[in-house]
This record gives structure tokens, C-alpha cells and sequence, in this order.
């Protein structure tokens, strides 16, 4: 792991090989976050490089004081997937693309219903489960106030778990995660 | 509580918090809230688990450039080379010399196509005053007379040449002594007076150090006509000359625009003009009654008078003055040491008795 004020002290003087190094880190996770919030892989992979170019050309934008860079990392990210979604034609929809030899195991009934969450639900969810992202990051990168989060979080869980128990009865059994 | 209530506080737990103790109990007794406990358990890991497989894939590499500030780059960008058609380099040098010989002939023309130099003369005692000067008429030579302490000074200015933008000057001074006969020196014929010959560009300064009188200095402009001179309604004591001539039974006898350089005035009524013609003798002319003058009759830029049998008028190129009369004192009898020369001057009018003045002589 590396130090992240150095490291980005490094990024913000326009050091290529620091922000390489922080690319080739942090990368993987986003793409994946960005898979599963947009349900498409070429456009996850758009996202994520706009995402970090943009990072690269203005990393003076980033405030230490507000969270951690990957936090800010996520939450550009977010804004960007929101934007893109936005601009998307309306009658696309939303869905796991078909799973590819060798990721059948990724479109699990939980994935799948993940995908029909809200753009928010997903994003704290992942965030949370997956990147451990602590309560004060999720309010920094979906810009809520602290204590709407748990709250949030919650009603994630409930949507999510709803949904999978749902998908659970139609299939007959419990675990088959 | 009811499982309603603790429904939070599971997912409270799930992301690491703690929880009130009621709710702590009854998520340990309650299969529901523990089959909620285990499904939030159950997601979260099932969701690490998708994510670890899709970390496996890797990601592109890239080339990070270094971002150029806007600024930077404009500069560069101005710096750079830029491809132009040969013709339109061509035309734009072409239209540069156009418009810089333009202005080159355009100044040359501003200065040369003058040609009356306004003079501006100021030394001690001598406030600053404007006299044109023709470089087409070499005769003009304007004159001052004025006094340091208790002599009286001469000074005369005729243009010798031009060349350009500037003109060669000759300055004539002398610095007489009380009663001195100056008459010489208004015919440039003083051997004492002192000559000096300075080249003047109009526009600029010129510094001319004249010794007993001190430093003169000249300034000037062009112009292409000889100005009329000041407004053209005189002032309320104004009494001025502009080209006069004089005639006798309306012939020209006198021709005084040369020595008085084109424009004479003066706002002082206790002064007499003064001129000398060739055969007719002195005249004095003044806003005053003079002893022996007969009064003249003035309409705009005319003198008319009848004397000697003879009708004269002096026809000037500006109104004379704001009165309908002037006094005109005629001494047809009085001839210059050196006659043969037109001459202007003035002089001091002494009243010798109430209502009545009489000119020092003139030349003195």
C-alpha cells in the first residue's frame, strides 16, 4: 500500500508515474463497481477511463480534509455513471449483460437483483459491502448529511433482500448464492 | 420492540456499529431478525464474492500526459509557425509598405507644404508674442523694440532660407542708449548691430543667447497662410495694422505689409503707429488727438482721411479698430537721414496739454 497524502502530493504536481501507479490500484475495483452500477461492460469501461482522465487533468479538485482519494475516486465515478445513464437513450434499459464463459458465477440471483435497484441503493450497497467505505465517505461521495446514510443503507438492504427473496422462492431454495 | 424497530439496527450491525441493548436482545430471540441478520450477512459477502471475480480482469494500460495550462499552450501556439499562402504574404508586406509610405509622405507633407512660419519670440522684458513669417516673401522682417532699464533694445528676424522642416534665421539686435537714432537699424543698416544666424525647426525650441540682452527663445509651427491675427473684432483699445497699403488719390504710394510682418497690433492708446513713405513724408497714427492731427475716418478695415488737397486711405487686410475715427498726423515735409526705404515703428504719445498729445519723435 502507499501513503496517500504522498502519493497524492506526487499526483498533484503532475507526477505520471505516481497517478499510474494509483490507476493500475484503484482501477480493477472501479470497473467492477461501475460494471454492476451500469450493467454494461463496454460502458464501465468508457466511465472508468473519463473518470480517471479527468482526475489526471484536475487533481486540484480533490480536498485531503474531505476523505480519502479513493473515495473521491468512487465518487466522481458515481457522477459520472449518473451522467451517463443520463444521456442514455430512454428506451435502453438497465441489466447484467449476458454472462460470459468463465463469469457464469457472477450473475448470481444477488447480482441480478442488484441490478434492478435504484442508481443509489446500488452505489451504497457496493460501496459499503464491497469497498467498506465508511459512513462519512458514503455522505461525502453521495453528498448527504451522516445521519441519512444508516438510514439509507437500510432501506438498501431491505430493497435488495426483497428482491432476492423474491428470486429465492421462484427458483425453490435458499442458498444457491 | 418489535422487529419492525430492530429491522435498522441489523443493518446497523452489519456495517459494524453497535446497537441499543433492547434491540441487541430481541435480534438474540427472534428468528426473523436473525434470518434478516443472515440474509444482510449473506448479500454482503455474495457481493464481495462477484466483485473478486471481476478483479481478476486487467486493466488497460495508458499513457498519463502532463496537462498544459491554457495559458502555456496559447504561448506555445504563438511561437509556433504558421503556413500562409506565399501571395497573401506577399500581399500583406505589399499593404504594410503601402500604408507605412503613406504615412511617411503624409508627414513629410505636414511639414513641408507650410508656408508661413508662425514665430513665437519671448526674452527679458519681451513677453512672448506671435509674428508669421513667409518663406515666399524674403522682404518681411518682423521688428521688436522694447526696453531693458533705460535702453531701449531693437530686434528684427528675416528668414534667409529654408531647408525642409527648418528655416535659417538671421536675428538683428542692438541695444541703444537713451536718445540714440534707431532709424538705421530698421533699414538693416546699422553696422553696430549685432547679427546671428540660427537654423529653427518649427515645433522644437531654440535657445539664443544674445549678449547686454539675454537669452531670446524661439518657438514656432507651420502654417500654410498668414493667420489673420487674433479675433477678428478688434479689442476695446486695439489699434492694428494687417498688409496695409497707402493711397494717395487712390494710387498706392506705400506698400507696409513687409515691415510690419504682415500683422501689427497694439492695445496701448498713449501710442502713435508710425510709418515712413518715400516722398509723402511721416505719418502718426493713434487712438489719441494729436497737435496738428486731423481726424480720420475709420469704416471696418478702411482709414480714409482728406489732407493737402488729396483724398488717403490706408486699406488694411483686418478691422483697424472699434472706434468710427482715428487721428492722423501727416508731416509731408520730413524726410530720413537715408530716404528711400519704407519704415514702421512706434512710438510714446506725451500730452502736452489737457485733450491733447504729442508722439515722440520717430524714429528716435
Amino acid at each position: 500500500m502507499f501513503d496517500d497524502r504522498e502519493l497524492w502530493t506526487k499526483i498533484a504536481n503532475g507526477n505520471a508515474d505516481a497517478f499510474d501507479t494509483w490507476y493500475r490500484e484503484t482501477a480493477p475495483r472501479l470497473r467492477v463497481f461501475l460494471r454492476h452500477l451500469l450493467g454494461d461492460d463496454q460502458e464501465a469501461e468508457d466511465v472508468m477511463q473519463e473518470t480517471f482522465t479527468q482526475i489526471w487533468r484536475r487533481p486540484h479538485r480533490f480536498d485531503p480534509e474531505r476523505g480519502s482519494p479513493r473515495a473521491y475516486l468512487f465518487g466522481v465515478a458515481r457522477r459520472q455513471a449518473a451522467e451517463w445513464m443520463r444521456k442514455r437513450k430512454p428506451t435502453d434499459e438497465l441489466g447484467i449483460d449476458p454472462p460470459a464463459p468463465g463469469r457464469v458465477e457472477i450473475a448470481s440471483m444477488v447480482t441480478e437483483a442488484l441490478s434492478h435497484l435504484t442508481l443509489e441503493h446500488r452505489t451504497l450497497l457496493w460501496l459499503r459491502e464491497v469497498e467498506g467505505q465508511s459512513y462519512e465517505e458514503l455522505a461525502t461521495i453521495l453528498d448527504v448529511p451522516l445521519g441519512t446514510v444508516r438510514s439509507r443503507l437500510f432501506a438498501a438492504r431491505e430493497a435488495l433482500r426483497a428482491l432476492w427473496c423474491t428470486a429465492r422462492q421462484h427458483s425453490g431454495g435458499r442458498h444457491d448464492l | 420492540m418489535i422487529c419492525d424497530d430492530a429491522a435498522e439496527y441489523i443493518s446497523a450491525l452489519c456495517d459494524g456499529e453497535t446497537i441499543p441493548p433492547p434491540a441487541a436482545q430481541h435480534i438474540a430471540t427472534c428468528p426473523d431478525c436473525q434470518a434478516r441478520l443472515s440474509d444482510y450477512l449473506a448479500m454482503g459477502v455474495e457481493l464481495r464474492r462477484a466483485a473478486s471475480l471481476g478483479l481478476a480482469d486487467a486493466v488497460p494500460p495508458r499513457v498519463w500526459t502532463k496537462p498544459q495550462n491554457r495559458v502555456a499552450t496559447w504561448w506555445q501556439k504563438g511561437w509556433g509557425p504558421v503556413r500562409i499562402p506565399r501571395l497573401a504574404l506577399a500581399g500583406l508586406i505589399a499593404g504594410i509598405l503601402v500604408l507605412a509610405s503613406a504615412l511617411a509622405v503624409n508627414r513629410v507633407r505636414a511639414q513641408n507644404t507650410g508656408k508661413v512660419v508662425l514665430l513665437n519670440v519671448a526674452g527679458p522684458n519681451l513677453p512672448p508674442s506671435d509674428c508669421p513669417i513667409s518663406t515666399e516673401d524674403k522682404d518681411q522682417a518682423p521688428y521688436w523694440s522694447w526696453k531693458i532699464g533705460a535702453r531701449p533694445v531693437a530686434l528684427k528676424i528675416r528668414l534667409l532660407a529654408r531647408d525642409g522642416g527648418r528655416v535659417r534665421l538671421a536675428i538683428r539686435t542692438r541695444v541703444y542708449h537713451p536718445g540714440e537714432d534707431m532709424s538705421a537699424f530698421t533699414r538693416d543698416a546699422d553696422p553696430a548691430a549685432r547679427l546671428q544666424e540660427v537654423w529653427f525647426e518649427p515645433g522644437e525650441s531654440l535657445k539664443v543667447d544674445v549678449p547686454e540682452v539675454g537669452t531670446l527663445t524661439l518657438k514656432g509651427e507651420w502654417l500654410d497662410h498668414v493667420p489673420i491675427g487674433g479675433l477678428l473684432d478688434p479689442g476695446p483699445s486695439e489699434l492694428r495694422l494687417g498688409s496695409p497699403l497707402l493711397l494717395k488719390d487712390k494710387k498706392v504710394v506705400g506698400d507696409l505689409s513687409s515691415n510690419i510682418g504682415g500683422y501689427y497690433s497694439q492695445d496701448t492708446p498713449d501710442w502713435a503707429m508710425a510709418f515712413y513713405i518715400p516722398g509723402e513724408g511721416r505719418f502718426y497714427l493713434a487712438e489719441l488727438p494729436m497737435k496738428g492731427a486731423i481726424e480720420a475716418h475709420v469704416a471696418f478695415s478702411r482709414i480714409s482721411f482728406e489732407e493737402g488737397g488729396h483724398s488717403w486711405e490706408l486699406v488694411n487686410g483686418v478691422p483697424v479698430c472699434r472706434a468710427d475715427h482715428v487721428w492722423i498726423l501727416h508731416q509731408p515735409d520730413f524726410k530720413m537721414k537715408t530716404d528711400g526705404h519704407v519704415a514702421f515703428g512706434n512710438t510714446k504719445l506725451v500730452q502736452t496739454e489737457p485733450g491733447v498729445w504729442t508722439p515722440q519723435e520717430w524714429p528716435r
